[in-house]
């Protein structure tokens, strides 16, 4: 008797465990769904813990709308972005904001809210709120897709005793001959001139650059931006072997590793002085510049031709059509674009996108006059482009061929570009 | 009486399975049917996926990245499973010779490299072969053999291979554990006759031990050549496949198509096909690892 009431418990608690595992949380609300505390459920996919700013952004955010929503704030995996979003809208459980980079936002243009009617409600106050520039990369086919929280480009951060030194003086800007005689005193002078990591997307920023400041000189950035300027072209061929001739001179650190040395220890070569300039994204340029020893100053890209341009991109927060809580997330963005939470960023040594903040650091105005001569649209990156751009552009050009080897594989992916628009 | 007790233990050992039983079917059986559907479908993972036949399966055997992504992991795969293998047996040989207090000590220290998270390692061994400031370069330049240091990731004869070394320093802890423990097991009076019998400590090994412990060495070289086939952190963490696709692995090639480019049924035929000659190779490691298993 006691074996069989000891077998019937055992039976109803292995399949009690399984209806448990199987079965959905109790606990657990659906995005949109209003608890029992009468709040609304919102999960925002925007936490940058990678900026000093980023936390602080996300608690004032909650501080401001905690009343009337239930925040689930996400950690931003920069590394797998594309990846997180086309997952969560698959999956029909998406957070509803999610952070994108602007030159991603044709992958999705069709699985994501058009928020330009927002934008243009109360005549256009919220649209006010934003340079004209930083919405335009927002924007595919006249739609404004996702709403920038900031603009950011790559910068070159420069030890200014190394330029002492070596002699050199900062321009406010520069072309490829005379960067290239400012690398070789430096050089002289016992520094390893110039650094770009790999893991930062150094291809694509060096020929995203110089690329697009080769189009502007020659007056062909229309063509370029519409896909239809060849890469066989002297734009191209120019680009290319500026960018050669740096790594032929052994201008880039550490030298025979240029093409595979990583952020950390580029950084590490820097703060020990060993290295004159380092490329990195002007958001983070305030940290770099707080790290170290010595005085640093914000430094001009070098351009191909005398006037200056750069790749711009901006950090956006879309909300996919298949998000729980849309006016919810409506909302969320407004707040966290607005001039007080804007303001933390602007604070933390970062360049925020509201034009309504004002910037009192002398090296973050450096950065932010700068970012005037950015151009939001450069070559349509597809996912196969911005591939070969960020991760083997380098390799062919520096290792596997050379500028021909180069010209070519990217001719391929303008012409699979142009077959798939017809 | 017995049979109807046998029949009671049977059924309740059977309740206590479907649990786990109806976990695996979701986790593992279910994904694994779904991916073969899906390697016949055109699926970018948002919009509907559309029948596509054989074609990805065309399409992988056209593509000269995923043969190469296949034998990079190929020898990936068998480099670290035979070091990992060659070198725990090594380290738990000398470790069953320690008998006195120091031995825990031994163990614990060989082992920790088990217990380090993958991309620990995989950043400690970036930061060893850094052409500049690193370990091997340094020491290399301090003892004046310039000529020998090389930049350990960029170069085409020594990427894969650092890749290897590294993914061997993490495995080969677990690979001594299971094999000193299997040591334990000999009864000591085999120890004696063979010691009686004139034979060494390497005779031992050899002729005594490495026979009897056979069933846990193939144990060591199933789990690990399984785990180093579908590695991917430890790569992408050192070199993220490159430079350029010098050492692209499938799983880094798979993962990229699905969730970069948005070709999930491509990917999915790329899975399948690694599928095949992950079997393959295990049932050759089986084959070659042959054996009877003793009791004692």
């Amino acid at each position: 008797m006691k074996k069989r009431i000891a077998m019937a418990l055992a039976g109803l608690l292995v399949v009690g465990t399984a209806l448990a595992g199987c079965g959905n949380g109790s606990g657990s609300s659906d995005s949109g769904d209003t608890g029992e505390s009468g709040k609304s459920d919102i999960k925002f996919y925007g936490k940058v813990i990678e900026y000093t700013s980023g936390p602080l952004m996300c608690d004032a955010l909650e501080e401001q709308l905690g009343g009337k929503y239930n925040f689930e704030m996400l950690q931003v995996d920069w590394g797998n972005l594309d990846k997180v979003i086309r997952t969560g809208i698959a999956s029909n459980e998406p957070c509803d904001v999610y952070n994108v980079i602007s030159t991603s936002l044709s992958n999705f243009k069709d699985q994501v809210v058009d928020l330009t009617p927002y934008l243009d409600e109360n005549n256009g106050e919220w649209r006010k709120c934003f340079e004209p520039a930083a919405l335009e990369m927002c924007t595919v086919d006249g739609k404004v897709l996702a709403i920038p929280w900031e603009v950011n480009f790559q910068t070159i951060l420069g030890n200014k005793e190394a330029f002492d030194k070596a002699g050199v003086e900062i321009p406010e800007s520069w072309n490829y001959e005379t960067f290239m005689e400012a690398c070789k005193k430096l050089k002289d002078a016992g520094y390893y001139p110039f650094a770009t990591p790999m893991d930062l997307a150094q291809g694509a920023w060096l020929f995203g650059n110089g690329m697009l400041s080769a189009a502007v000189n020659a007056g062909t950035y229309e063509q370029y931006i519409t896909g239809e300027l060849p890469f066989t072209g002297q734009e191209t061929t120019d680009t290319l072997t500026a960018i050669k001739a740096l790594y032929d001179s052994d201008y880039v650190y550490p030298g025979e590793g240029a093409v595979i040395a990583k952020k950390d220890e580029i950084q590490a070569a820097f703060s020990q002085g060993k290295v004159a300039m380092i490329a990195n994204v002007a958001a983070g340029a305030k940290e770099v510049q707080s790290s170290t020893s010595f005085e640093t100053v914000s430094v001009p890209w070098p351009s191909v031709g005398d006037q200056p341009a750069y790749e711009g991109v901006s950090n956006a927060f879309l909300i996919p059509k298949n998000a729980k809580n849309i006016d919810g997330a409506i909302e969320a963005i407004k707040a966290f674009t607005s001039a007080d939470i804007q303001g933390i960023h602007a604070e933390a040594g970062y360049l925020p996108v509201n034009t309504e903040v004002e910037i009192t650091d002398p090296f973050v105005q450096g950065l932010v006059e700068q970012s005037k001569a950015t151009y939001g649209f450069s070559f349509p990156q597809t996912a196969e482009y911005r591939d070969y751009i960020v991760n083997n552009l380098m390799p062919d050009l520096i290792l596997n061929g050379g500028v021909e080897v180069v010209q070519e594989n990217l001719e391929t992916f303008r012409q699979d570009y142009l077959a798939s628009k017809e | 009486m017995n049979a109807r007790h046998r029949k009671k233990t049977k059924i309740l050992g059977v309740i206590f399975l479907i649990p786990i039983t109806l976990f695996l079917i979701y986790s593992v059986v279910v994904p694994f049917i779904w991916n073969i559907v899906l390697s016949f479908q055109e699926w970018d993972g948002m919009g509907e996926a559309k029948f596509a036949g054989i074609a990805n399966y065309i399409e992988t055997l056209k593509d000269p990245l995923v043969l190469k992504s296949i034998l990079n992991s190929v020898i990936l795969a068998l480099g670290s499973t035979i070091g990992a293998v060659a070198v725990g047996l090594l380290l738990a040989t000398l470790l069953f010779r320690i008998t006195d207090r120091s031995a825990p000590a031994f163990r614990l220290i060989l082992f920790s490299p088990s217990m380090l998270p993958i991309a620990v390692v995989g950043l400690m061994f970036t930061f060893i072969y850094n052409p500049e400031m690193g370990l091997i370069n340094s020491f290399l330049r301090a003892i004046g053999l310039d000529s020998l240091t090389h930049v350990w990731l960029q170069e085409k004869e020594t990427a894969m291979v650092c890749i290897i070394i590294a993914a061997v320093w993490k495995a080969s802890g677990t690979v001594m554990l299971l094999c000193f423990a299997a040591m334990q097991t000999i009864p000591a009076s085999l120890y004696e006759s063979c010691k009686l019998d004139g034979g060494g400590y390497v005779k031992q090994m050899t002729q005594l031990v490495f026979p009897l412990i056979k069933p846990m060495i193939l144990l060591s070289v199933m789990n690990t050549l399984g785990a180093q086939f579908k590695t991917y952190d430890i790569v992408y963490v050192m070199t993220q496949g490159g430079p350029g696709t010098l050492t692209y692995t499938t799983p880094i090639h798979m993962t990229k198509t699905a969730f970069t480019f948005g070709e999930f049924g491509y990917s999915a035929a790329m899975g399948v096909e690694f599928t095949v000659v992950v079997i393959f190779f295990i049932l050759i490691a089986r084959f070659l690892l042959r054996g009877e298993s003793y009791e004692f």
